[in-house]
C-alpha cells in the first residue's frame, strides 16, 4: 500500500506541475516583450511553464509505474528517476531558465510552486527508494 | 524486544492505520506551523514598522490617512500634498517638540532600478528628521550626501549598473534597512535635497519628469514634548492647522490590525476543525486496529503484559508515526511559507515578516508537539479500552 500512496502522490505532484505553470505565466496574463516592429516575444516564464510540462509528464508516468510495480529493483530505479525529474523541476525556474523579474504571478505563484512541488517530488522519490525493499526481489519473481 | 521495536513492527504490519496517522499528523503540524508563522509574522511586522516610524503623531493632508498608512506599511506609492507652511503651523502648536516634514514620491512604473513595478520613495528633511537620521548617524557615522539613498532590505543595485537609476539619475545606495516583511522593504529613503536634484535632472534625463509640487510636503511627523499628552497635542493640531488629518501612533495601522484579527479568526477555526477531524480519524483507525487485534492483545495480557504495557505499546506507535508525519509536515510548511511569502503578503494585504532561525525552530517544535499530542490523545482511548478487556474473553472471540 505504501508504494501505491507514494506513486499516486507523485502523479498528483506531476499534475500540479503542469496545471499551475500553465495558468500562472506571463503569456497567460497577456504579458510579452514587444519589439520595435510590433512583434510579441514570449518571456522566460512562458518557456519555464512549457519545460515543466516536459518534465511533469514523465514524472507522472514514473508515479503511475511506481504505484503498479511489485519488484523492489524496479521500485528503487523508479524512485531514483523521480528524484532526478523532481530536481529538474526545482532547477527550471531557478537555474535552467528562470522567471520574469517583474511579473508578480510568475514570481509569487509559479516559481515557488515549482520549487515546492520539486522538493515534495524529491521527498517522495527518497521514500520510494527507502521503502522499495518491501517489494518482491528479482530472484524471487523469477 | 523493546517497546519501540514492537511498535515499529506493528507500524509496518498495519499500513492503512499507519498512513492515516502519518498523514493526519503531517496536516496538523503543517497547519499549526503556517498559522503560527503568519500570525506572529504579521504582528511583528506591524510592530517593527510602527517602531521605525518613531513619531507620536502623523499629520497628513485631510482624508488621506488610509493611503498614507498603506504607503508606510505596505510600500504602496501614494501622492498626497499639503502646503509646506503646514510644518511651521504644526511646530507652533503647544506641546510639539519636533515636527519633521516628509515627501512621498514614486519611481517610474517598470523602471529597471526596481523589482517592484513602482517603488515608493520617502524624502526626508535631515535637519529635523528623527526617524531615519539617528539610524544613519549610528550606521554610517553621518548624514546622507547629495545623490545618496538608503534602501529597504531588498533594494539592491542591478549587477550591470553603477547605481540605482531613478528618473535617469544614478543614486548611490549607502545602506539597507532591516527587513519589515512587506513591500516597504523595496522602498527608498533620500533627503529633500537629493529628491529635488533628481526632479531637476529628470526634466532632461527621464522619459517622464519627477514632479514635486512647489512648496509642498506630504506629511509631518510629530514628536511631542516630554510630559505632554499626545491626544491634547493632536486635538490642538486639528483645531489650529486647517486642511489636515492626524493619525495617533497608537491608532496607526488600525485597519491592518483589524485585518489581522479577521485572518487570526479564520486560521483558528481552520486549525480547530483540522485537529478535531484528525483526532476522530486517528481514533477511528485505532479503534478498528485494536478491534482486529483483540485476540492477539488478549494473548499478550495472558502472557503477563500489564495494562500499562499494552497502552504504552499502542500509544508509542501513534507517537512515532505522528513524529515522522509531523517532521515532514513542519519542514514542508516552513518551506512553503518561505517560498510563498510574497504571495501571502499580497493576499492578506498586510506585511508578514519571516521569523529568525531560533524563532522558526520554536515554531517547528510547537507544530510537531501539537501533532504528536493529537495522535497520542486520539490513540489513548482505544488503547485503554483494549487493555481493559478480559484476556480469556478476548482470546475466545
Amino acid at each position: 500500500m505504501g508504494m501505491k500512496v507514494i506513486g499516486v502522490a507523485l502523479v498528483v505532484v506531476a499534475l500540479l506541475a503542469v496545471v499551475i505553470p500553465v495558468l500562472n505565466n506571463c503569456t497567460a496574463e497577456g504579458l510579452y516583450i514587444t519589439t520595435k516592429d510590433g512583434r510579441q516575444i514570449d518571456m522566460k516564464c512562458f518557456w519555464t511553464s512549457r519545460a515543466s510540462i516536459g518534465v511533469a509528464i514523465p514524472l507522472g508516468i514514473v508515479g503511475l509505474m511506481l504505484a503498479l510495480s511489485r519488484r523492489k529493483e524496479t521500485r528503487r530505479a523508479l524512485g531514483v528517476v523521480s528524484i532526478l525529474l523532481s530536481g529538474v523541476l526545482v532547477a527550471l525556474p531557478t537555474v535552467l531558465i528562470g522567471v520574469c523579474a517583474m511579473d508578480k504571478t510568475c514570481l509569487n505563484v509559479m516559481k515557488p510552486s515549482l520549487i515546492l512541488l520539486g522538493v515534495v517530488g524529491v521527498v517522495l522519490g527518497v521514500a520510494a527508494v527507502v521503502f522499495a525493499k518491501s517489494g518482491i526481489s528479482e530472484e524471487a519473481a523469477s | 524486544m523493546t517497546l519501540a521495536q514492537l511498535a515499529l513492527k506493528d507500524i509496518v504490519r498495519n499500513e492503512f492505520r499507519s498512513w492515516m496517522v502519518f498523514l493526519s499528523a503531517l496536516l496538523v503540524a503543517g497547519l499549526v506551523l503556517v498559522a503560527s508563522l503568519v500570525l506572529q509574522g504579521t504582528s511583528d511586522s506591524l510592530r517593527l514598522t510602527q517602531g521605525r516610524l518613531g513619531a507620536d503623531i502623523l499629520v497628513v493632508p485631510q482624508d488621506s490617512e488610509a493611503s498614507v498608512e498603506s504607503a508606510l506599511l505596505m510600500g504602496t506609492p501614494t501622492r498626497v500634498w499639503m502646503p509646506a507652511d503646514t510644518v511651521d503651523k504644526v511646530r507652533a502648536v503647544p506641546g510639539v517638540e519636533i515636527a519633521s516634514p516628509q515627501m512621498y514620491l514614486a519611481s517610474l512604473a517598470g523602471a529597471s532600478c526596481c523589482t517592484v513595478s513602482s517603488m515608493f520613495i520617502v524624502a526626508f528633511e535631515p535637519e529635523t528628521d528623527f526617524t531615519v537620521q539617528p539610524w544613519l548617524e549610528e550606521q554610517l557615522g553621518g548624514p546622507l550626501a547629495l545623490g545618496e539613498a538608503v534602501g529597504g532590505a531588498f533594494v539592491s543595485v542591478p549587477e550591470d549598473e553603477d547605481g540605482l537609476k531613478i528618473y535617469g539619475y544614478p543614486l548611490t545606495l549607502a545602506a539597507n534597512l532591516e527587513p519589515t516583511g512587506g513591500n516597504l522593504d523595496q522602498s527608498m529613503f533620500l533627503t529633500f535635497e537629493t529628491a529635488r536634484h533628481v526632479a531637476g535632472m529628470s526634466l532632461t534625463k527621464a522619459v517622464q519628469p519627477l514632479d514635486i509640487p512647489h512648496d509642498s510636503v506630504s506629511s509631518v511627523l510629530v514628536k511631542v514634548e516630554e510630559g505632554a499628552d499626545s491626544n491634547t497635542v493632536a486635538g490642538a493640531i486639528l483645531s489650529g492647522v486647517p486642511g489636515v488629518s492626524v493619525v495617533m501612533s497608537l491608532e496607526m495601522f488600525d485597519a491592518f490590525r483589524t485585518q489581522i484579527t479577521t485572518v487570526r479568526g479564520g486560521l483558528v477555526l481552520l486549525l480547530t476543525l483540522t485537529i478535531a477531524l484528525s483526532l476522530m480519524l486517528i481514533a477511528v483507525a485505532y479503534s478498528m486496529a485494536t478491534h482486529e487485534r483483540r485476540r492477539e492483545i488478549g494473548v499478550w495480557r495472558a502472557l503477563g503484559a500489564t495494562h500499562a504495557h499494552v497502552v504504552l505499546s499502542l500509544v508509542t506507535q501513534a507517537a512515532i508515526l505522528a513524529a515522522a508525519g509531523g517532521t515532514i509536515g513542519v519542514a514542508l510548511s516552513a518551506l512553503a511559507a518561505y517560498l510563498f511569502h510574497d504571495y501571502i503578503v499580497d493576499r492578506l494585504g498586510v506585511p508578514f515578516l519571516f521569523p529568525s532561525v531560533p524563532s522558526l525552530l520554536s515554531h517547528l517544535l510547537v507544530g510537531l508537539a501539537v501533532a504528536v499530542l493529537t495522535a497520542i490523545l486520539a490513540s489513548l482511548v482505544p488503547a485503554i479500552r483494549v487493555s481493559n478487556q478480559d484476556p480469556a474473553t478476548a482470546m475466545r472471540e
